[in-house]
């Protein structure tokens, strides 16, 4: 797929036919510098942006052409995002960003909030829950984010420098998660980093330069799969 | 900012109409047509007062507007439909600035009761600021929903 973005004056390709597949049950890290597209590439597989040429399939589900409906459940129960800048609703608790993704859901409030708290909990904010995002550390607001981003059970976690604002410790606790989401739940995992440091833990690692992959290693992923 | 802005120009619309039974009041003349006249300036004043402030408050809402993208980039990308959206963001952008307008409202309208005066000026310019305020977030919503990448989150582009 192509992403190329339209200015007055030219046009910049931050995606140069970049193709590849992921194994379901994989996790797969997207290294390059900044800028090079890894979150472009990352908004693409979670249907937030659009390929210009090309297509994206995420769990089995083309997302080019979708009507809205569709294109809604398929944001909301196919892919769990983390954004690298957190993006958490500096109005609402830990607790009620955390409940966003599950708002579309037909479950009891009961459920809800059960799942929200063993969610919680899991990432290590359990005595945190009612916090506002102002209250938060840097670590904290990214357990924040991670937890949001897995308690919908998608079938994808796309993760964007999930651990780009933590010391290491916290961000092997934050890489703990994403791997027990793969190992232990069938999770398929897509990271865009550049800490090193994580690259030990994924199955493979597609690197991306200016728009371009220059490099794929590892298991569970093919240079041109679909 | 929003909610401080509407009061006062809530609040000055008293001001306008305390003008026109104080200041006929210390006239020695009480000549009728002056002050009917007075009353028509003051009700003119008030009126332009109104719009001013309906226009002040649109540029507040403009400004603020990265704050509500953002919120809405979080609600598109986590797949709730544009009303489930539309309604969080009635619930936690509105619900307390539309007290405050009707708060406000309800006290200047009691004051032109009080001195005799229409009151009618007041309570239509809060609901001209409730309109403004629940039509803007529709706008941003349907905006947002139909727009591709992140729009209000610092970041959001490419990287």
């Amino acid at each position: 797929m192509t992403k190329a973005y339209t200015t007055k004056t030219e046009t910049v390709r931050a995606l140069d036919s970049v193709s590849f597949g992921v194994e379901t049950g994989g996790v797969v890290a997207v290294v390059g510098p900044s800028g090079s597209g890894k979150t472009t590439l990352l908004h693409m597989a979670a249907a937030i942006d659009f390929p210009t040429e090309g297509s994206v399939k995420v769990a089995g589900v083309l997302t080019s052409g979708l009507a809205r409906d569709d294109l809604q459940k398929f944001r909301n129960e196919k892919v769990g995002v983390i954004f690298q800048q957190f993006f958490l609703i500096g109005h609402l608790t830990v607790f009620q960003n955390v409940m966003v993704p599950l708002i579309p859901r037909h479950m009891t409030s009961a459920d809800k909030s059960k799942r929200i708290l063993e969610t919680i909990a899991r990432v290590g904010l359990a005595d945190k829950a009612e916090r506002l995002p102002s209250e938060l550390s840097g670590g904290e607001l990214q357990r924040a984010a991670v937890a949001r981003g897995i308690v919908g059970d998608a079938p994808v976690i796309l993760a964007d420098e999930p651990t780009g604002n933590l010391d290491h410790k916290r961000g092997s606790q934050v890489m703990d998660i994403l791997v027990e989401e793969s190992r232990e739940r069938g999770k398929t995992v897509l990271l865009a980093t550049h800490d090193v440091r994580l690259l030990d833990r994924v199955d493979g690692i597609v690197y991306l330069e200016d728009g371009d992959i220059t490099k794929i290693e590892g298991k569970r992923i093919q240079r041109n799969g679909a | 900012m929003f909610v401080g802005f509407v009061t006062l120009v809530l609040l000055s619309q008293i001001s306008v109409h305390f003008f026109s039974v104080a200041i006929p009041k210390h006239l020695q003349s009480q000549d009728e047509a002056a002050l009917t006249n007075i009353q028509q300036t003051s009700t003119g004043l008030a009126l332009a007062s109104a719009t001013l402030g309906l226009v002040f408050a649109g540029a507040v809402l403009i400004i603020t507007r990265k704050v509500l993208a953002g919120d809405l980039d979080v609600y598109r990308a986590m797949g709730l439909p544009s009303s489930a959206a539309f309604a969080r963001l009635l619930q936690s952008h509105s619900l307390g600035p539309l007290a405050w307008v009707a708060g406000a409202a309800a006290v200047t309208a009691f004051i032109d009761v009080d001195l005799g005066l229409n009151a009618l000026l007041p309570i239509g310019l809060g609901i001209a600021f409730a309109a403004l305020l629940t039509v803007w977030l529709a706008f941003l919503t349907s905006v947002s929903f139909s727009h591709q990448g992140l729009e209000g989150r610092p970041g959001g582009k490419a990287g």
